[in-house]
């Protein structure tokens, strides 16, 4: 899961990339208008969060912009006005959900998770592949009833290939959703990663999950 | 009907000077009728009088002149029947009186004859003795003029009496005296009077009416203005009064009023935008704190990272008093400006010690501070204390965005009257379109919100604000990434 904080405020930045780094999540941090403009043309976002003031534009017209660039990433406002009008004014520039500061953490979160969830078909937060389980709210992944620790970047790599589940996802796709904006392109963190996964998640049992196409990319099926 | 209210006023005073003029003109005309009347009246009173005094003068012609003549003549001219040894000599005379007789009405009238001395000779059979008593009483002021007329009250009647002194051929001197009722007379100008005092409550209460509409006509625009008052509040400070149709007077009350609104609308939006930054100057810091703090406790943690959290809270916790301090200041500055204490200094003194301050501060990034300034003492009236903190408010700001390494200029200079004292730094400069900002309260520059320690947008605004209080200013020149100059202007003693 990628998401695009744009938050002038180094430090409200900060905490809130820190934060939902933690969460597992993927986060590119742009701290003004121009940059956010930038990165949503070129990353594929799962979610955005959008403060309202920016030093250079305001989040209404960012998020107008956004739309009118037909990209339906869901966008999560962020900011200290809380007046009815600047609540209304930001729905209708296409904004899908309305957080004013100051805001509990857990509470983004939650806003967060239901925002990145809205876009799914199947709206449950426990994905299931065959015998194998992961549970988005606590990031407990089971193989048959059996606990599997994952690190951060592993329970990321993981869940995007679940939630894709039987179908073929390329490096590039991998990469844009799972890594963030310091990703290297030129090396092979990511087979490495596939690595450490099938260790993890397919050593010792009889069924593989994870497979290779080969020119392609990889799948997670039964 | 309320009683307090001009519309009231204004009909009763309506109804005053409608009264007034209706009492004044109604008496005025009763007068004059009164007048007429009695002029009308004693003209008739007086040719009755010479009719018969005529009429006598004829018999006696006729009859030649004696006592008893004298007598019968004037038994006969008010209709008493005698016989006289010469009767046939006044038959023709007889019937002729007869008519004049019947014309005059004599009938009614209380005539009576007197001599010189105030004696009754003849008089008519009505006339009873008391009456008489009271005509003789008459007789001796007519004695004295040409004729007299006088009113007399019997029996609750007034009469009208005429007393004129006659003589016949300068032989004998009399006096006939002709009373006639006054009734006829006077129950026409009561009658007359009623017609006239009725009408006027009439005309008052349509008058009082009309007063009341006319007030309530006028005053529409009250109304309206009252109206509208009371259907604005402060949050919605966007209604006037309408002004279409109004007279001149109550135009300027409308337009004053809806200056008023307008001038209130513009400050209470000041007031609500003004809340607004301050409150969102407040929330980044409480987010900050609040949101750091939450995601620290999510998990446990090694101390290093505690530290830091708490540390970063403290900073946050140090901004937002600054900012209350700088709000307090403005606050101040605004309304109590009692709060300065202007006191006389050297202002050479004051501009060395400030740089010699500047460079301990710009010190910590290797910033050089430089300073060019005259060496001789300048007295200055100002406030000490402020008077720092606009110098510093300008110096931190350069040395905030002045990068490593980079170099503080201060000049200064004293001429007509007035110092100049200019800061100038090798920063970031600020960007063209954010020139006629940045005095602004909680203004902030791209640049300065991205720097770690961002202020509380309200510095440059109290360093313009405590310049003012001097009268002087603040101009400022930048280029972006240049660097700004700040000049500083103050009167001098």
């Amino acid at each position: 899961m990628r998401i695009l904080l744009v938050e002038d405020e180094k430090k409200i930045a900060n905490f809130i990339e820190r934060g939902l780094k933690e969460e597992h999540y993927v986060v590119d941090v742009a701290y003004d208008g121009e940059r956010f403009l930038y990165l949503v043309d070129i990353n594929p976002y799962d979610l955005i969060i959008l403060d309202i003031m920016l030093p250079d534009k305001d989040g209404v017209a960012l998020c107008n912009e956004l739309r009118s660039k037909k990209i339906d990433t869901p966008v999560l406002m962020l900011t200290a006005k809380g007046s009815i009008r600047d609540r209304v004014l930001g729905l209708n520039a296409g904004a899908d959900d309305y957080l004013t500061k100051p805001f509990a953490f857990e509470e983004l979160l939650a806003r967060v998770r239901a925002l990145i969830r809205r876009n799914r078909i199947d709206k449950t937060t426990t994905l299931k592949v065959a015998d194998l389980e992961l549970d988005q709210l606590s990031h407990r992944v089971k193989r048959a009833g059996r606990e599997i620790t994952l690190t951060s970047k592993e329970y990321s790599l993981l869940e995007y290939l679940m939630l894709n589940a039987n179908h073929i996802v390329t490096r590039t796709m991998i990469s844009e959703c799972v890594w963030n904006e310091d990703f290297d392109t030129f090396t092979n963190v990511i087979d490495v990663y596939i690595n450490y996964l099938r260790n993890k998640v397919d050593k010792g049992f009889k069924k593989q999950l994870i497979h290779t196409i080969r020119g392609r990319g990889y799948i997670l099926k039964e | 009907m309320k009683f307090n209210t001009i519309r009231f006023k204004i009909g009763v005073f309506y109804t005053s000077i409608l009264g007034i003029i209706l009492i004044i003109y109604t008496s005025v005309l009763h007068t004059t009728l009164c007048y007429n009347l009695y002029v009308d009246f004693d003209n008739k009173l007086e040719m009755k009088t010479q009719g018969i005094i005529n009429t006598v003068v004829s018999y006696l012609d006729a009859l030649g002149y004696n006592q008893r003549s004298f007598i019968f003549s004037a038994k006969r001219a008010i209709g008493i029947e005698e016989e006289h040894p010469n009767q046939n000599r006044i038959e023709k005379l007889q019937s002729l009186w007869l008519k004049q007789f019947n014309t005059f009405g004599l009938v009614n009238d209380y005539i009576n004859f007197a001599n010189s001395k105030g004696e009754s000779i003849v008089s008519s059979s009505n006339l009873k003795p008391e009456l008489l008593s009271l005509f003789l009483r008459e007789i001796k002021r007519a004695r004295d003029e040409e004729k007299v007329f006088r009113n007399i009250k019997f029996n609750n009647r007034t009469l009208r009496l005429i007393s004129v002194p006659f003589s016949y051929k300068d032989k004998a001197q009399y006096i006939i005296q002709v009373g006639v009722s006054l009734e006829p007379v006077i129950s026409l100008m009561k009658k007359r009077l009623y017609f006239r005092l009725i009408p006027i409550p009439v005309f008052l209460l349509v008058g009082f009416f009309i007063g009341r509409i006319f007030a309530r006509q006028i005053l529409k625009p009250v109304m309206e203005v009252t109206r509208t008052a009371k259907s604005i509040t402060h949050e919605d400070l966007s209604l006037r009064v309408k002004v279409e149709h109004i007279d001149d007077e109550m135009r300027y009350l409308v337009d004053a009023f809806n200056d008023m609104i307008s001038r209130l609308e513009k400050s209470f939006k000041y007031i609500a935008e003004f809340n607004s930054n301050v409150a969102h100057e407040l929330k980044t810091p409480l987010t900050i704190m609040r949101g750091q703090s939450e995601v620290a406790l999510r998990k446990e943690r090694a101390p290093e990272e505690y530290k830091k959290v708490i540390e970063v809270n403290l900073e946050e916790a140090e901004r937002m008093l600054k900012m209350a301090e700088d709000l307090l200041l403005l606050t101040k500055m605004d309304y109590r400006t009692e709060v300065f204490k202007f006191e006389q200094f050297d202002l050479t003194q004051f501009l060395k010690e400030i740089y010699e301050q500047s460079k301990i501060l710009a010190s910590e990034k290797d910033i050089a501070v430089t300073i060019d300034m005259p060496q001789e003492p300048e007295t200055i009236n100002a406030d000490k204390l402020h008077l720092r903190r606009l110098f510093f408010n300008l110096i931190d700001n350069a040395i905030k965005f002045t990068p490593q390494n980079g170099r503080i200029d201060i000049r200064a200079e004293y001429a007509d009257k007035k110092a100049t004292v200019s800061i100038s730094d090798t920063g970031a400069g600020i960007a063209e379109k954010d020139l006629t900002n940045i005095f602004n309260k909680f203004f902030h520059t791209a640049q300065g919100i991205q720097s770690s320690t961002s202020g509380s947008g309200l510095g440059l605004s109290i360093a313009q604000s405590i310049a003012k209080l001097h009268k002087g200013n603040i101009m400022v020149e930048s280029q972006l990434g240049k660097g700004s100059t700040f000049t500083v202007t103050l009167p001098l003693l």
